[in-house]
């Protein structure tokens, strides 16, 4: 009896340790197919895959392409092409993993050093996109069985030159594009200056001073002209000659240096609500009496304002700032050894190639694409209600037309989070100008110890 | 993240499947041959093909003489001590190791790495980021610490030797911020002190206590004292029930003598309480340290990972983090983890020494 119960006590422990292990093995997978809504269909269609693929129907469009495709997507974008996709190809069984952008290099890079577990295709957004593009897990995309090089005209300038490493392949693309804008309330500038038109309100906003103007004329009608001064570096890093880092050396524009004093100004002045980006206040503006407007790219309107804006529908409105800009998006790109490069690419041309699939997907989801063509023929069709009828892709072709390249580098990211603590500081008051640059400058060291700092 | 990773998974459950078949079934195979057969059939070929196999050894080694039982003993006691040597060895040792060889190498974590001798070392005893993070966490871990012990020592002592109403209510009230998960705490906290509008603000304002918002995390000293109290709120319940059962473990023999003695309430505490449970004290501090050492979520999820303002709630554990996988110098990471490492096991020695002395003198 004794013995019994030994063995029963002993055979469950090692059961419960066997049931831990399998229990993690299992989430994993689920994790892996963990994509979205897009997942239904695809997963049915795994069940059934062994009789499909005994009994091909042929003759199908998707001639002898058939198999599975690992996606890596730090959003859930990718997958929204993903039925489009399968009507087009429908052998090709397609499994996107959302992995929040804070945690995609960590999750990447373990498998990119061991080969094992990477996926097909992985995306990498504008902060370390420049990162991945210099580094060699991306195929260039210039050579067979892809010749990018002839789609490349129908493309954005600005997308293909950030897919571009410094020897010129072409390793990434994208299925869009972020252009800037001034997003303003249509209502407080006919109050306070009298228009609401976008030419003549950005005419208003010309240049930084022009803009500082414009601020003071607000807060004498007790409206803040910003949500956060932050946001207005996102316009200002296009505002540059140069880009942070070139030749391996640390380079401060001089934009950048009065950008600080700008900053200090808004905040010592009261021009915004001094919140930070994305706090609850700051969405909140959207829908206030008493903030003029955020300086935000394409994804803040879809993100911020769009969803946003009940009361104030029709009151927005879209002016170009002092300089054109582009800020963030999300590139991609695929593995440079995975076994499905044929099917892999199928899926980038159809994502990043096909203005057909664009055009559909920016009518759904509000989105500015990447191809001229998509964008050009949306340009014609009818405006947007919460921008007063002011058509957004006419706008956004118009300051895409303007950007030829980028000014990214590889240390993007955290050198951006760098100068922005460092001109928190400045701009509260914390430290002065030079104690400031020197904490940006040692914060730059001790992140990137091969550049060179002076 | 998807079908390999399933993989790995199999290849570690592997060795306890087959421990476990092959134990389980041996005796069976030995007793109840045709039973097992039914069983065999059962079980998938290569199960059935180890099982065999190990039936028999199993035959062969269960001998009627005392010795070889004897060795079998010892043998089924190292098979049960087995799983938590793999696991160890595999996820405990080998990281470290690891660890210790990737200091001593320059990598981006793709690229493959360069040797590079003792440069990272020698880069992180000038790098002062490093030992302002070391400063913060142990100032954040002190000013946590602290606190904490005197609150649960009272705690424990008010629920221990008094008849409270409704202790256990309060116990479990106490313990409840330990439940949630550090993460969701940080972010709370977040939504409570950030901005200009926040709730703390809000409600500051509407009683009139201050006539303009504060922006609470513009203060580094501000924003280090939250992330200990933080810290304090979500430990102190542990720390009194573990308090707690090393006061009732003390024999109340002792207290009678003591009482008889004619001992005050307070000297009790001071000469029989205290040295009684130092045990647990110790316990309590060491395991402290090292948490404490390696804190993490609460500061990061409070200010995004940047550990702001002027790092001053940048732990040591999210600088190895920043610089592994925001900076991409795993390699330093790994010198950095490994001056941690070090760090943890110095504070342990030291406090255990300290405590231990008192004890012995």
């Amino acid at each position: 009896m004794g013995m019994n119960m030994k063995k029963w006590l002993s055979a469950m422990l090692i059961g419960t340790m066997l049931i831990a292990l399998i229990g993690c093995g299992n989430s994993t997978v689920n994790e892996g197919t963990a994509g979205g809504d897009d997942q239904q269909p695809v997963e049915q269609e795994e069940e059934t895959g062994s009789v499909e693929e005994s009994q091909q129907p042929e003759g199908s469009e998707a001639e002898g392409l058939s198999g599975e495709l690992n996606i890596w997507s730090s959003g859930e974008e990718l997958g929204r092409f993903v039925s489009g996709f399968n009507q087009v190809y429908p052998d090709i069984k397609v499994n996107i993993t959302v992995i929040p952008n804070a945690d995609f290099l960590a999750k990447l890079t373990p498998v990119m050093s061991s080969g094992q577990g990477a996926p097909d295709i992985f995306t990498g957004e504008s902060d370390y996109v420049k990162y991945l593009v210099e580094s060699p897990f991306w195929e260039d995309l210039r050579g067979e069985p892809y010749n990018i090089e002839q789609y490349t005209d129908g493309i954005w300038p600005y997308v293909v030159s950030v897919g571009t490493d410094s020897a010129g392949a072409i390793k990434a693309l994208s299925w869009q594009a972020s252009p800037g804008s001034v997003l303003y309330r249509r209502d407080l500038a006919q109050q306070v200056f009298g228009t609401s038109d976008p030419e003549a309100v950005g005419a208003l906003l010309a240049s930084n001073d022009k803009m500082l103007e414009a601020a003071a004329t607000l807060k004498e009608n007790g409206i803040a002209m910003f949500a956060s001064w932050q946001d207005i570096l996102n316009m200002q890093f296009s505002n540059r000659q140069t880009a942070w880092v070139e030749e391996d050396k640390l380079i401060i524009d001089e934009s950048m240096l009065d950008f600080m004093d700008m900053a200090k100004t808004i905040y010592e002045s009261g021009y915004d609500l001094n919140v930070d980006p994305w706090s609850p206040e700051w969405s909140a503006a959207v829908e206030s009496d008493n903030t003029f407007c955020y300086v935000l790219p394409s994804w803040g309107y879809q993100f911020v304002v769009k969803p946003a804006a009940n009361v104030t529908m029709g009151q927005w409105g879209l002016a170009q700032g002092p300089v054109p800009y582009v800020k963030g998006g999300t590139w991609f790109g695929i593995y440079k050894d995975s076994p499905q490069k044929e099917a892999a690419w199928k899926f980038m041309e159809y994502v990043a190639l096909n203005a057909e699939a664009q055009q559909s997907y920016a009518v759904e989801y509000g989105e500015y694409v990447s191809l001229k063509e998509a964008d050009q023929a949306l340009a014609a069709a009818e405006g947007e209600e919460v921008l007063g009828g002011q058509n957004l892709f006419e706008f956004y072709n118009d300051q895409m037309g303007k950007i030829e390249s980028d000014l990214m580098t590889p240390y993007d990211g955290q050198i951006n989070n760098a100068f922005l603590a460092a001109v928190k500081v400045y701009a509260n008051g914390t430290m002065d100008k030079d104690a400031a640059l020197a904490q940006f400058k040692n914060d730059v060291a001790t992140q990137y110890p091969d550049l060179i700092i002076e | 993240m998807n079908k390999n990773c399933y993989g790995e998974g199999r290849v570690l459950c592997l060795p306890f499947t087959v421990c476990f078949i092959s134990w389980e079934s041996a005796p069976m195979i030995q007793n109840r041959c045709a039973a097992t057969r039914g069983t065999k059939a059962a079980l998938p070929k290569i199960f059935a093909r180890v099982s065999a196999r190990s039936a028999l050894l199993f035959q062969k080694g269960m001998g009627i003489s005392m010795k070889k039982k004897a060795f079998h003993k010892q043998f089924y006691g190292y098979l049960f001590i087995s799983p938590f040597f793999i696991i160890f060895l595999i996820f405990g040792l080998y990281p470290i190791v690891s660890t210790a060889l990737l200091s001593m190498q320059k990598w981006d974590g793709m690229l493959p790495p360069d040797f590079n001798g003792i440069d990272n070392y020698a880069r992180l005893i000038t790098d002062t980021t490093f030992f302002r993070s070391v400063g913060n966490t142990i100032r954040i871990w002190l000013f946590n610490f602290i606190p904490q012990m005197a609150i649960a020592l009272l705690l424990a002592a008010l629920f221990t030797f008094n008849r409270v109403r409704g202790m256990i209510l309060f116990r479990a009230a106490f313990y409840m911020p330990n439940l949630i998960t550090a993460a969701s705490v940080g972010l709370m906290f977040n939504l409570l002190f950030n901005g200009g509008k926040s709730a703390v603000n809000h409600l500051l304002l509407m009683t009139g206590i201050i006539d303009t918002p504060i922006y609470f995390f513009e203060s580094p000293f501000f924003t280090s004292s939250l992330v200990s109290y933080i810290q304090w709120w979500m430990w102190f319940g542990y720390t009194t029930i573990i308090v707690m059962t090393g006061m009732a473990s003390i024999d109340t023999q002792v207290y009678e003598a003591a009482m008889v003695d004619g001992a005050s309430k307070r000297k009790t505490f001071f000469a029989i309480t205290l040295p009684l449970i130092r045990p647990t004290l110790i316990y309590m501090t060491i395991t402290s340290i090292i948490g404490g050492m390696q804190i993490f979520d609460v500061p990061a999820t409070l200010t995004n990972g940047t550990g702001e303002p002027q790092k001053s709630i940048l732990t040591t554990a999210m600088y190895i983090y920043i610089q592994a996988f925001r900076s991409h110098n795993l390699g330093y990471a790994s010198a950095v983890s490994m001056g941690l490492f070090l760090m943890i096991a110095l504070l342990s020695m030291v406090s255990f020494r300290l405590l231990r002395r008192k004890e012995e003198g």
